[in-house]
């Protein structure tokens, strides 16, 4: 199901991507956003293939961050927004969007390592299968 | 101010190079065969591929590119390194599993070779060569660019005379060690370069006055003002562009996919993730930190207007870094460089010598010595190139990532996890990718026709992003337009997709 969704999302968003990045209006760049922001994501999905029930939850949570930051980035654009922390608001939820994702998503994959394919009897099984160089290449 | 009127600099950069050397004699004695000079013999561990793949990402691009490009731009260049966030997870879960994996099942040394063997399409597998070395040459040449700013930065000998001396030691380095040398390099340039972003970060803070007097400065400042500051700047789709190039391309950058065959275990790349994106955010530090500072100290006039962005990261480790923190930040870059460049050519040698023949039906003999002489054409075709680009190095940089970007990502993202691509759609999506990437690029930049008209992209709009969405795009209707065949995919290379 994860699959199925990951996929048409990319095969709908990669055209409309193009489409606003020939238009360049301003519904363009929002479409941008909204677009390139879910992109990573669908194809985090789509390659935890049958481990992505695992992600779910984590990846939800991920879209609605990047979802709201850039929302929020598009929304502060060229206006006279607060200052927190020595810094424009804007400027600070950039920095979020490089810093806070960070640990969810290293360690979402290590949690779910297991579950997304590499386990040993599965990796036992495949050298014990094919070995280098028999399947011809 | 060159780095000669401070002998501590000049000391720590000669200490590093010869370090370096000397890792190139080293391994040019373990480098016995074409496994070795390509995939270093497939036996390294977790904390040297991490260290291996940070340092094939972060570059002469990154650490002069970058605050370079932040001057020109404000601080939506930051959102090419924003994405460091989640890339190492999107590589791990979308493509290293699996390619790590066909090097289980399969003789792999490079990304088309993974291309042939996911896709028996020897069209398809030439076609990722070409982009291949198309992309190199434009990385490599920013490489070469970023090694000459610091010759001419530390000895003075002018940008294209530091070039040349750059060619003649990555030649030397690179065709002696081949992939052993610059895997080995890369763990000696990360730890170096971890310690050293971190020191860059606080001397940057603290020639500002810290961050607050810092953004205070380049607010209210006439050659810069708040638009500075603003994370989507003057053009919004060129910010979002990077984001979407960076974060989405990473999955078709050879250097960096091309360390996971190395890997020695491949349940090892579990903590991969945690272990990249931590190093790479710290060396995102002295990006940001130098980016930031720098303009502030010329709004000050602390420090006299750059005559090229690209003099940034130079004109702040020589004017307001400790003499021997700026030694190892110019050592570390210039290993940064040089790992890097030794990345490069290594790729470029084997797609020349290994997989264009392979493509072609007429596997090269001797592949370890054509190798040799591969890198010497490839490097010097790349500092002609970029020689001739004459723009930032993060702009080529740019341009040479959108290539890898284009043209390979959208076949390895979605072709490794779903059967149904078929060979015809991953031959046009990486055709369209590297065409349009190259096209968009020097159509825009042309000026030998004055009449012809710009490309038809919206004002600010990434040539490379939207090669990107349209490889992607090609690669779904030519997928849905093509039908598959039961034989379409080998039955290992099919167990690997499927775990």
């Amino acid at each position: 199901m994860a699959t199925k969704i990951s996929l048409w999302f990319l095969a709908i968003a990669s055209p409309a991507i193009l489409l606003a990045l020939l238009l360049g209006t301003r519904t363009s760049e929002w479409a941008f956003a909204v677009l390139a922001a879910a992109f990573p994501l669908a194809l985090i999905a789509l390659g935890a293939g049958r481990g992505a029930g695992a992600l779910k939850v984590g990846l939800v949570a991920l879209l609605v961050f990047y979802e709201a930051c850039f929302l929020g980035l598009l929304t502060l654009h060229g206006r006279d927004a607060p200052w927190l922390f020595g810094l424009p608001l804007a400027t600070l939820l950039q920095l979020g969007i490089f810093l806070a994702p960070l640990p969810a998503v290293a360690l979402l994959y290590a949690w779910t390592f297991e579950r997304h394919g590499l386990r040993r009897r599965d990796l036992e099984e495949l050298r014990a299968r094919f070995g280098r160089g028999e399947g011809g290449g | 101010m060159t780095g000669l009127a401070q002998p501590a600099v000049i000391a720590s950069s000669l200490a590093y190079l010869a370090v370096v050397l000397a890792i190139g004699v080293w391994a040019a004695r373990r480098t016995h065969d074409a496994r070795d000079f390509f995939i270093a013999g497939q036996g390294i561990g977790l904390v040297v591929t991490t260290l291996a793949t940070m340092s094939a990402a972060f570059s002469g691009f990154l650490f002069l590119g970058g605050p370079g490009l932040t001057y020109r731009l404000g601080v939506s260049s930051f959102f090419i390194s924003v994405p460091v966030s989640f890339t190492a997870g999107l590589l791990c879960w979308t493509v290293a599993k699996r390619l790590r994996l066909l090097a289980e099942v399969r003789e792999i040394y490079t990304v088309p070779d993974a291309v042939l063997a996911r896709f028996r399409s020897r069209r398809a597998s030439g076609l990722a060569a070409v982009a291949v070395i198309a992309g190199t040459v434009g990385y490599l040449g920013a490489q070469l660019q970023a090694l000459g700013l610091v010759l001419d930065s530390i000895f003075g000998t002018g940008l294209a005379a530091g070039m040349a001396v750059g060619v003649v030691v990555v030649l030397a380095y690179a065709t002696a060690g081949g992939m052993v040398a610059g895997v080995y390099t890369d763990v000696v340039q990360g730890a170096l370069m971890i310690a050293a972003a971190l020191g860059v970060f606080y001397y940057a803070l603290e020639s500002g006055g810290g961050l607050g007097a810092i953004g205070r400065t380049l607010a209210e400042s006439g050659d810069f003002g708040p638009g500075f500051l603003d994370p989507l700047g003057a053009a919004p789709l060129t910010a979002l562009g990077f984001y979407f190039v960076f974060g989405v391309g990473v999955l078709g950058q050879p250097q960096m996919l091309h360390k996971f065959y190395m890997l020695d275990d491949p349940r090892k790349l579990k903590w991969f993730p945690l272990a990249l994106s931590s190093s790479q955010a710290l060396v995102v530090l002295l990006w940001i930190g130098i980016g930031l500072a720098v303009p502030a100290l010329v709004a000050s006039g602390r420090l006299a207007p750059l005559a090229s962005p690209d003099d940034a990261a130079p004109a702040f480790l020589l004017g307001f870094a400790p003499p021997l923190l700026a030694g190892i930040v110019f050592a570390g870059v210039l290993a940064a460089i040089m790992s890097t460049a030794d990345s490069f050519v290594n790729i470029a040698a084997a797609a020349l010598v290994h997989d264009l023949p392979k493509a072609f039906g007429r596997p090269v003999r001797r592949e370890l010595a054509r190798g040799r002489w591969a890198v010497v054409g490839v490097t010097v075709a790349s500092a002609l190139f970029a020689y001739l680009y004459g723009d930032l190095i993060a702009l080529l940089g740019t341009f040479a990532y959108g290539t890898f970007a284009a043209a390979l990502a959208p076949a390895f993202a979605v072709g490794l996890n779903w059967r149904r691509v078929t060979p015809a759609a991953a031959t046009a999506s990486i055709a369209v990718g590297l065409a349009l990437n190259l096209g968009l690029e020097l159509w825009g930049r042309q000026a030998w026709f004055p009449a012809l008209p710009k490309p038809p992209l919206a004002a600010g709009a990434l040539p490379s992003a939207a090669a990107l969405a349209a490889s992607f795009t090609v690669l779904f209707v030519v997928t849905w337009w093509t039908s598959t065949r039961d034989d379409d995919i080998d039955a290992d290379v099919a167990a690997v997709m499927e775990m």
